[in-house]
């Protein structure tokens, strides 16, 4: 082939002859044929005469064009990233306490709450028609004008008045007022479009400063038939509607230059906020169970949105045992409660929990965010407060715990997704079920907290005290079995661990033990009581009214008949140092470190003593402030066989089945070595039970209980309080006690007579065996007639013992077994049986049974 | 031929992935949106029963009575 007979190529045609292309491509192929390369040009020539790199160079200019595009978009433009990966707030794990056996004393539960935005609600939906269904759906507990006014709450007179934000009402010039006056009543700002009426239910309002007010009736305007007549029958396009013709009269000439659709949407959520500005609102705290499935349906069926109207399921305490009775003081009060706090208690309460300085301004910007959540949280979400809640909720903290229990909350994850101008659809993710709510087992026996509680509000009510507190402890481990305090001053906090008073002769059980210890006395020494006649280095001793009789008694004696000046005699054989070091090792001028809450130290003035006045008086209780944990701890530990142990309340934490056993305590410094030894207190245990038999215990004496007792009669001194006078003024000006108030309140009395701290100790067990319980009253100034420990605090006394024993149930006599274990019963109460069906039958058969007895009809034994 | 015989099976073995997860992916939306109303009476349900079981408890029934309680209280019927 020669140069002049090489094949035309394509740049040697004019553009666009395509045909004659693909005829010098086909006759190229069919005609020349001669080699590969020449065919595959002839194939790849472009019909339009542009190269393939130029259409290639194009294309990659324009997937470049919008790569940039994107990039620009994703890196630089501001916007968020759609979150459609939703998550259920996590409702915490609760706990549940429980007392010995098992039986709920308090545990967290599910209650649903209805909750509405009215902003977002009134764009989309009708008042009237919502009020209706709802009010059925919630069971006629409110009528459908009741539900009206919980659901349009901005609504004063029937009217809502349309609010610039916060600056108040918003406020037309005279312009805007006609601009709005031409729209209401012509119905449309379209003036091509045909008018279809007035728009009813908004009205101008002039206000003094001669501006205009607009005051709107949602029940008018967002009526079925207000919207109908302007031609809308949807209420979403009807509020749109109201809410952009009444944004461009109030913009008037500046309405023109909106043309986006973000400016318009911004317009529309702006006015609509003016006319309903309430965003959040509780319709009812607690949906009736019964009641919660049929509000359920109305919103499904009216398509009632998450964020215009929702169920929500929140948690609260309830505490079974406490009684419902508003008014009553709760029946386990060792209970305690959750609360929130003030802002400030809540600010407090971060920056300690954060371990920050008081000056926030060497805090971080992280430590500020941290303390503003932690504020934020204390502010709103109700968490322990005192009593067993708070001890639980920390003991659950341990770390001991923290491998073994679980402690997940439910957690629910789903796909929010919304299609633009669609309602949302949530599409399930995920689901993981909570953990089972761990149970905190305490010590506490309901049925005997319950007779406890009974116990001392009879004391209350028959004696007049201020206050009254008992605590019922198992000897052995230290226990305790019941615990309560009832006040006439509403004092607050765990009184059992914060009152403190003089606790009288009952110290002289500790006097006793200490000296016995210190083996400057023996149980049977002979030692003159003096016929109340006793000067001790110049002090005068009184006694009681029942000790003033005595003259030579034995040591044992002494005690048993509360002998003011045995005691002193004895307790002063001692040296400070040492009285000092057992009552330290008893738990005395320390807090105990229950976890209830608040606690006193008490007093215990450090040494040195002076031996007439301090130590003398200390021998018989007094010159010495307790708490009533602090001397049930000192009292139990004589009875218990002198080794110290800390009163337990919480003594095991079970989940799924699986119960850990929280151990006695017994790493304490005054643990190391017991303070009083085996023998000393086997031989006070014998003068208290002596005291029981013939001294100030005996008129609470049982033969069928292996007993001892000890009572406690603390008169006031002159320079003390009349704790009435006193608690009465704090209740009333909530100064807590200030020095100025003390000074005013000095010399005045609520009563006649002397002011008396009034108790009883008192332990026993049954004569065949079993547990040992020490149960302790203290009745802070009794203003009945009767002023010593047996008489005030002795009834409860021995009704707490007595129940925890089980010689009552209930507080009712329980007939004992014989020696073969069984109970010789009736036959009517034999055939009482479980079964309220035979009730009937059962009936008839006493009554049968009645009139053998009566014809003298004999009948097998059951 | 065995090219485009190929490229037509990729082609449409392409088309059926594509319209098989479009059918799967519309069927588990229609399933996420059930188990999302399940889910939501369920909780509803959860809720009306732990109130329901806490006003039983707080009932507070009381002590099982004695024996001599129960025959007192037959006796006076």
């Amino acid at each position: 082939m020669t140069p002049s007979e090489k094949p035309p190529q394509a740049n040697d045609r004019p553009v666009g002859d395509t045909r004659a292309s693909a005829q010098v491509g086909t006759g190229a192929s069919t005609q020349v044929g001669t080699g590969a390369s020449t065919q595959v040009d002839e194939r790849f020539k472009s019909a339009s005469g542009l190269r393939p790199a130029s259409a290639f160079v194009l294309i990659g200019f324009v997937l470049a064009l919008v790569a940039a595009r994107a990039a620009i978009i994703s890196l630089h433009e501001e916007g968020e990233q759609p979150h459609n990966l939703q998550h259920l707030p996590i409702l915490p794990v609760g706990f549940v306490v429980t007392d010995s056996s098992g039986v709920p004393m308090a545990g967290s539960v599910d209650y649903l709450e209805l909750d509405m935005s009215p902003n977002a609600m009134w764009q989309a939906h009708t008042p009237d028609a919502m009020a209706q269904k709802l009010s059925v759906a919630l069971g006629g507990q409110y009528s459908p004008q009741e539900m009206l006014e919980r659901m349009l709450p901005d609504v004063r007179n029937g009217r809502i008045t349309a609010r610039n934000g916060s600056a108040g009402p918003l406020l037309l010039d005279d312009a805007q007022k006609s601009r709005v006056d031409a729209w209401l009543a012509r119905g449309t700002l379209d003036t091509k479009k045909e008018s279809r009426g007035p728009i009813h239910g908004i009205a101008l309002v002039r206000v003094p400063s001669g501006r205009w007010q607009i005051q709107w009736e949602p029940q008018v305007l967002l009526s079925e038939a207000e919207r109908a007549s302007h031609g809308y029958a949807k209420p979403l396009d009807w509020s749109r509607r109201i809410a952009d013709d009444l944004g461009a009269c109030l913009l008037g000439d500046a309405a023109a230059q909106i043309d986006t659709d973000e400016e318009r949407a911004t317009l529309r959520t702006h006015t609509w906020f003016a006319l309903m500005p309430t965003q959040f609102r509780c319709i009812d705290k607690e949906v009736p169970v019964a009641c919660a499935q049929a509000v359920h349906d109305v919103l499904k069926e009216e398509r009632v949105q998450p964020h215009q109207m929702e169920i929500v399921r929140h948690q609260k305490r309830v505490y079974p045992v406490k009684g419902t009775q508003r008014g009553v003081a709760p029946a386990v009060s060792v209970l305690g409660r959750w609360a929130t706090l003030e802002p400030d208690a809540a600010r407090r309460k971060a920056m300690r929990e954060l371990n920050l300085p008081a000056d926030d301004s060497l805090w971080s910007s992280d430590e500020v965010d941290s303390v503003q959540k932690r504020t934020q949280l204390c502010i709103f979400q109700p968490s322990p407060m005192n009593g067993l809640e708070l001890l639980s909720k920390n003991v659950l903290e341990m770390p001991e715990w923290q491998d073994w229990l679980r402690v997940r909350g439910e957690e629910y994850t789903f796909l929010a997704n919304q299609v633009p101008r669609q309602p949302r659809h949530n599409y399930f993710q995920e689901l993981i079920p909570g953990d089972e709510p761990p149970h905190v087992v305490t010590t506490i026996e309901i049925g005997l907290q319950r007779q406890l509680r009974s116990a001392i509000q009879k004391t209350m009510a028959v004696n007049d005290p201020a206050l009254v507190m008992a605590i019922a402890i198992d000897v052995a481990t230290g226990d305790v079995l019941a615990v309560d305090s009832v006040d006439k001053y509403e004092m607050g906090g765990f009184l059992p661990a914060v009152h403190t008073y003089t606790p009288g002769s009952t110290m002289k059980v500790v006097t006793m033990a200490s000296a016995l210890e210190e083996g400057v006395v023996t149980p049977d020494e002979k030692i003159d009581a003096h016929h109340n006649t006793f000067v001790f280095e110049g002090r005068r001793i009184h006694e009681a009214e029942g000790a003033k009789d005595k003259d030579v008694v034995t040591a044992a004696e002494g005690l048993a008949f509360s002998i003011n000046a045995v005691l002193v005699q004895i307790g002063t054989r001692m040296t400070d140092v040492a009285m000092h070091q057992h009552l330290v090792d008893l738990g005395y001028g320390r807090a105990p470190r229950i976890g209830l809450g608040g606690e006193s130290m008490g007093t215990l003035h450090p040494l040195p003593w002076t031996r007439t006045w301090t130590q003398a008086s200390i021998c018989y209780g007094h010159e010495i402030l307790v708490t009533m944990w602090q001397h049930a701890t000192a009292l139990a530990t004589i009875v218990r066989g002198g080794h110290f142990r800390p009163l337990r309340i919480v003594k095991a934490v079970e989940q799924y089945g699986v119960t850990k056993e929280i151990p006695l305590v017994e790493g304490l410094q005054n643990q190391q070595h017991d303070t009083y030894s085996a023998k000393t207190c086997q031989e006070v245990r014998e003068m208290m039970m002596l005291g029981a038999r013939i001294g100030t215990g005996r008129k609470v004496w049982r033969d069928d209980i292996v007993m001892g007792t000890k009572t406690g009669t603390a008169e006031r001194t002159g320079s003390e309080l009349c704790l009435h006078v006193e608690l009465a003024h704090v209740h009333e000006h909530d100064c807590h006690g200030a020095a100025a108030c003390r000074a005013l309140l000095k010399g005045k009395k609520a009563h006649n007579g002397s002011c008396y701290t009034s108790s009883m100790c008192i332990f026993g067990h049954r004569p065949e065996g079993g547990r040992e319980v020490m149960v302790y009253v203290v009745v802070d100034e009794p203003r009945g007639k009767l002023h010593f420990g047996s008489e005030v605090a002795g009834p409860a006394a021995i009704a707490i013992l007595r129940e925890a024993l089980g010689f009552t149930s209930d507080g009712e006599e329980v007939e004992q077994a014989g020696p073969d274990g069984f109970h010789a019963v009736s036959e009517a109460a034999a055939d009482a049986g479980d079964q309220p069906w035979s009730e009937a039958v059962h009936a008839a058969e006493a009554v049968h049974a009645a009139d053998r007895r009566q014809t003298g009809a004999k009948h097998a034994p059951r | 031929m065995t090219r485009l015989v190929l490229c037509a099976g990729l082609s449409g073995l392409t088309l059926l992935v594509g319209l098989m997860t479009a059918i799967v992916q519309s069927h588990n939306r229609e399933l996420g949106m059930q188990l999302n109303d399940v889910r939501e009476e369920t909780m509803l349900i959860e809720a009306v029963n732990a109130a329901s079981k806490a006003n039983i408890i707080a009932l507070d029934h009381g002590p099982i009575p004695t024996d001599a309680q129960r025959a007192d209280k037959k006796l006076t019927r």
